[in-house]
């Protein structure tokens, strides 16, 4: 039925004007409460009534998540392959890395606060500790993976330990490195809203809150719309890269 | 003064420790491959084959014995062409990169490494292929690319542990063909391990054949049958003969020890 080529882009959108066509009709029949459940018009209105000043905290909260997952990903990313590499030092972290997952996030941030203030510090480490963990397993997990036979065949060669890491394990590990950055992107608008909520004066999560406490039901919706292309986005951002950096990877599936 | 031959093993002995006791794997070989020289070693599986292929490429220390590359008892590593039964081609790296990681682990400049890797492609009939990723090749066709980038590592001295063992018999048949082809043309030096007794005679000069392990010398087979050898070759009253004579060494070890 159709033309299949298009189906993967057009279902899923398919899919989303059905559920707010339903939703808007339910809405204007029910006559709810837009202060409760504004319908899908209120919110598109909402979010053109004030587009600069959505903007300006968007791109807030944005440079929070990139730098943060810079941050993170970058620390991750040499813990894994520390953690990957060193029997040693896989035995001695590795659970402790598994353990620190289960710390919340939002009690760190308030600490954070404490020490950092209501600056951009806080909320780039709370993006920083919510984007490391994942990226480190991931990466630790892509350096432990690594064929021994391809090692053996590169050192049959003479190939020095330098140049296998360089040839064979890196390589190797990279798309383990990007499924974990994929998650973290995700989760790095997590971390951000996290951050301001604690302590901020711009960005999206603390326009959040300010429209909340005023029932501002159709703004608090656009917002996490807003949020939602945020996160979105940026891991969208993330496949391309893996699609620049790997593409042998990339065609594979 | 005659110059040593490519490979000369002596009285080579491996063990292995084990929880249950020390395990005997190869127990006093010795074998030589002279220049230019194909060399075939037909045993049962698991006899210990791979485990003196690792100690003549360097990748494991023997018990005792001595292991002469060149004349050289010191340096093994990065000395020969080693190829493992799995093609092993890097997916990351295109089939023109894959054959000039042997010359980049030896600090080639990855240029020239690849310029090389282009010529010996087109020689093997892979000219086309430089390019392409190695999932996009057949399994001969990886194969073929293997033992170019081994040829390409090997300084003429080709360590090949069963490469065409995980081939189906029709694409085998082909290969061993034109490894013969390749190997007449290049003049390498060619160790070959198998455990197929047509495909040892087919392509050897010279057969060792192995004792089930600890491995041993059963005994060495001079295969004078004219080359090049086509695959009628195998159906010759003189091939029959050498295959009787490796057959029943390799059954008298079956049943002998058993």
């Amino acid at each position: 039925m159709g033309d299949h080529r298009l189906a993967p882009v057009a279902a899923p959108i398919g899919f989303a004007v059905a559920v707010l066509v339903l939703w808007q009709v339910v809405a204007q029949v029910t006559g709810a409460d837009p202060r409760i459940i504004p319908a899908p018009l209120d919110v598109g209105t909402a979010l053109l009534r004030q587009p600069g000043l959505l903007l300006g905290h968007a791109t807030v909260t944005a440079a929070e998540m990139v730098l943060g997952f810079a941050m993170g990903a970058a620390l991750g990313a040499l813990i894994g392959v520390i953690v990957g590499s060193w029997v040693l030092a896989r035995r001695a972290l590795y659970p402790w890395l598994v353990a620190s997952q289960t710390i919340p996030i939002p009690a760190v941030a308030a600490v954070l606060v404490i020490w950092f203030g209501f600056s951009i510090l806080p909320k780039l480490f709370v993006v920083a500790l919510i984007t490391l963990f994942p990226v480190a397993v991931a990466t630790a997990d892509g350096f432990a993976s690594v064929d021994n036979d391809l090692v053996r065949l590169m050192r049959s060669f003479g190939a020095d330990e330098r140049t296998i890491t360089r040839e064979v394990r890196i390589p190797a590990a990279l798309p383990f490195v990007f499924s974990g950055a994929k998650v973290a992107a995700a989760l790095a608008v997590l971390g951000a809203v996290f951050g301001e909520w604690v302590g901020a004066r711009a960005g999206l999560g603390y326009l959040l809150l300010l429209e909340q406490r005023a029932l501002d039901t159709d703004e608090v919706f656009a917002i996490i719309a807003v949020l939602s292309l945020l996160g979105i986005g940026f891991v969208a951002l993330v496949s391309l890269l893996e699609r620049l950096v790997i593409p042998w990877h990339v065609q594979h599936r | 003064m005659t110059a040593p031959p490519r490979i000369d093993v002596r009285a080579l002995r491996k063990s292995f420790p084990t929880p249950k006791g020390t395990i005997e794997v190869l127990d006093g070989i010795d074998l030589i491959v002279e220049r230019r020289q194909f060399v075939t070693l037909l045993g049962p599986s698991g006899c210990g084959k791979s485990t003196m292929f690792d100690i003549v490429a360097g990748l494991e220390e023997s018990s005792s014995g001595e292991v002469l590359i060149d004349g050289d008892p010191e340096r093994r590593a990065g000395r020969c062409g080693y190829m493992p039964q799995r093609d092993l081609l890097m997916p990351w790296k295109t089939v023109g990169d894959n054959v000039a990681v042997g010359r980049v682990a030896k600090g080639i400049p990855r240029h020239q490494a690849r310029s090389e890797a282009v010529g010996v492609l087109s020689r093997f009939g892979l000219g086309d292929f430089a390019g392409l990723y190695p999932r996009m090749l057949s399994g001969g066709m990886r194969q073929r690319a293997a033992l170019a980038r081994t040829y390409l590592a090997g300084n003429d001295l080709l360590l090949l542990d069963e490469p065409f063992g995980g081939l189906d018999s029709l694409t085998r048949l082909r290969m061993q063909s034109w490894l013969l082809d390749v190997w007449r043309e290049t003049e390498s030096a060619v160790m070959f391990v198998t455990h197929d007794v047509d495909e040892a005679i087919r392509l050897g000069d010279r057969v060792y054949v192995l004792t089930e392990r600890p491995a041993s010398v059963a005994v060495v087979i001079d295969v004078d049958l004219p080359r090049p050898r086509p695959y009628e070759t195998v159906l010759s009253p003189q091939f029959a003969q050498l295959k009787a004579i490796a057959l029943q060494h390799l059954h008298t070890e079956a049943t002998g020890n058993g």
